[in-house]
């Protein structure tokens, strides 16, 4: 990522031999997510602003890692992509970038949730794979809604507004809490936290509330198919 | 095209999840899904352990993938991590 060490690995006072084995372990894998967020983001997004972000992040990250919470590489992986998508989000003149990066931010928050939950997919291959269908189920259901609600050009509302309805209907049928979570933060652009502050739960239970709802969401738009 | 796509067990599993948004997003959009959820396989803990247990027989816990002989037309060799680079 960067060849020059960073100053606090280059300080022996403040050196910990323990970050800065973090460091040069985080250093590939935050490389190849600022590699795939240029690409997925595309040339609306100065790479530059890329690179500081992913650099600020993994120092963050390798400071406060948990060994007994995460692995490394998910850790990094996960604080790079907050980091630059977080930046997108603030930055006006990369708005033509916005409808992606909220959609990457929808499956972030999912992924986020669903690695506390333990796992209970069964013991045969088939319950596996079963599992791994509503995964996928679930992670195209948050791109899709990203999608909508970060569109920011009258074409990409154009485009988009068949979904956008199928959308608006399925999130109607969710429990109350549910679609006034995801109405509020999709749809009208309120703070996940405030939300959840206002709706007099926690962080973490708005944080479940929004994995079931994503998934019940994917469940009802794949049913249109089946 | 990410390299997961590229063994048609993973992509008609993507494409299975892809097919309801057909006719609701822009082509462009079903394409950024398709290799989004790759990369979700190949980068993301929770995903990749459970994209590990539903094809065991093609993913090594070493993070390569080997295709056996029942997947026609299949790359020898896949990562199942840092996939892409």
């Amino acid at each position: 990522m960067n060849e020059r060490a960073p100053s606090f690995l280059a300080n022996p006072e403040a050196a910990n031999p323990e970050i800065e084995r973090y460091y040069q372990q985080g250093q590939p894998v935050a490389e190849h997510v600022l590699r795939w967020m240029g690409r997925r983001l595309g040339s609306a997004v100065s790479f530059d602003d890329m690179r500081s972000c992913a650099e600020e992040a993994l120092l963050d990250a390798v400071r406060t890692f948990d060994p007994s919470r995460a692995s490394l590489s998910t850790y990094v992986a996960r604080k790079v992509r907050w980091a630059i998508l977080d930046n997108v989000k603030r930055e006006r003149r990369s708005r033509r970038a916005l409808a992606r990066a909220t959609a990457l931010f929808c499956a972030e928050r999912l992924s986020t949730e669903l690695a506390s939950v333990p796992d209970d997919a069964g013991f045969s291959e088939e319950d596996h794979v079963s599992a791994l269908d509503r995964l996928l189920e679930a992670h195209a259901l948050a791109l899709a809604l990203g999608l909508v609600s970060g569109a920011s050009t009258p074409e990409e509302h154009t485009s988009r507004a068949e979904m956008a309805h199928a959308l608006r209907h399925a999130v109607g049928a969710l429990p109350e809490r549910e679609r006034k979570l995801v109405e509020r933060h999709y749809f009208q652009g309120e703070d996940f936290d405030e939300i959840a502050a206002e709706l007099g739960i926690s962080k973490s239970w708005a944080s479940r509330l929004h994995a079931q709802a994503i998934q019940s969401l994917g469940t009802a738009i794949a049913s249109r198919t089946r | 095209m990410h390299p997961l796509l590229a063994d048609p067990w993973v992509a008609a599993r993507i494409d299975a999840a892809v097919a309801p948004y057909r006719g609701l997003l822009p082509d462009a959009d079903l394409v950024f899904l398709r290799e989004e959820l790759a990369e979700r396989l190949a980068t993301d803990e929770h995903a990749a352990r459970l994209f590990r247990r539903a094809a065991p027989r093609h993913v090594e816990q070493s993070g390569e993938a080997f295709v056996g002989e029942d997947v026609p037309n299949a790359p020898e060799v896949r990562r199942a991590a840092g996939a892409g680079e």
